[in-house]
């Protein structure tokens, strides 16, 4: 298994989840607004699992992030892995029994080195982004 | 209500999820618009598709998507 570069949480209340992690809000090291998943995305560095956490709170009802918001209340979403040929890695899952593409998405994350791309797939409840592009940190 | 196999299937499907109350007005709903299907019902739709029709429905093609909205139209998307 490949080293997992982010864990994405989905809330509807930043200031529980903060607390909840013991995280406090001069941790956040980017504030990503994503204008096209609808989604508000705060971006925390936990050295001691060498990771990024993803706090994503939804921004509308159009969010994609929205339905599980209001589901969960809070609860880990996906999980990041970083790829080198994002259109390989995609093919190589989506071909895979049981694996749905949910989408591909560009966006301009500084603390993960600038522009990248991603694509994420579904296995029954679990969801995995792949990340191309990104700078180690 | 009589039912072909396909869609004594795909009819399971929403009973598991929502009970038999929503089998006498099935045919007539819109998943999406009543909140009977989100997104992440979708992906476990497709999955059930899968492992029921061994058939892969691409979910992020908007057609597939919107044949998604009604019983009738997943029906003829496995048939």
């Amino acid at each position: 298994m490949k080293k997992i570069h982010h864990l994405a949480l989905v809330t509807n209340n930043l200031e529980l989840t903060l607390n909840s992690l013991n995280i406090k809000k001069s941790d956040i090291q980017e504030v990503f607004i994503d204008h096209e998943q609808k989604n508000t995305i705060y971006f925390v560095y936990i050295k001691e699992n060498n990771l990024w956490l993803e706090i994503i709170v939804p921004t509308n009802e159009n969010s994609t992030t929205y339905n599980f918001a209001k589901k969960f209340g809070l609860g880990l979403h996906h999980l990041g892995f970083t790829t080198n040929n994002l259109e390989e890695t995609e093919k190589n899952y989506v071909s895979r029994p049981m694996v749905f593409k949910i989408g591909n998405y560009k966006n301009k994350v500084e603390c993960f080195g600038g522009e990248i791309s991603t694509v994420f797939v579904a296995i029954k409840g679990l969801i995995l982004e792949f990340v191309a592009n990104v700078q180690k940190k | 209500m009589s039912f072909t196999n396909v869609e004594q299937t795909i009819a399971d499907f929403f009973t598991q999820k929502e009970g038999k109350g929503i089998l006498g007005e099935i045919r007539k709903l819109d998943f999406f618009e009543q909140g009977i299907l989100d997104s992440l019902d979708i992906v476990f739709l497709a999955t059930y598709i899968e492992e029921k029709f061994g058939q892969k429905i691409d979910i992020t093609d908007d057609n597939i998507l919107q044949a998604l909205r009604h019983f009738n139209d997943i029906v003829k998307l496995v048939s």
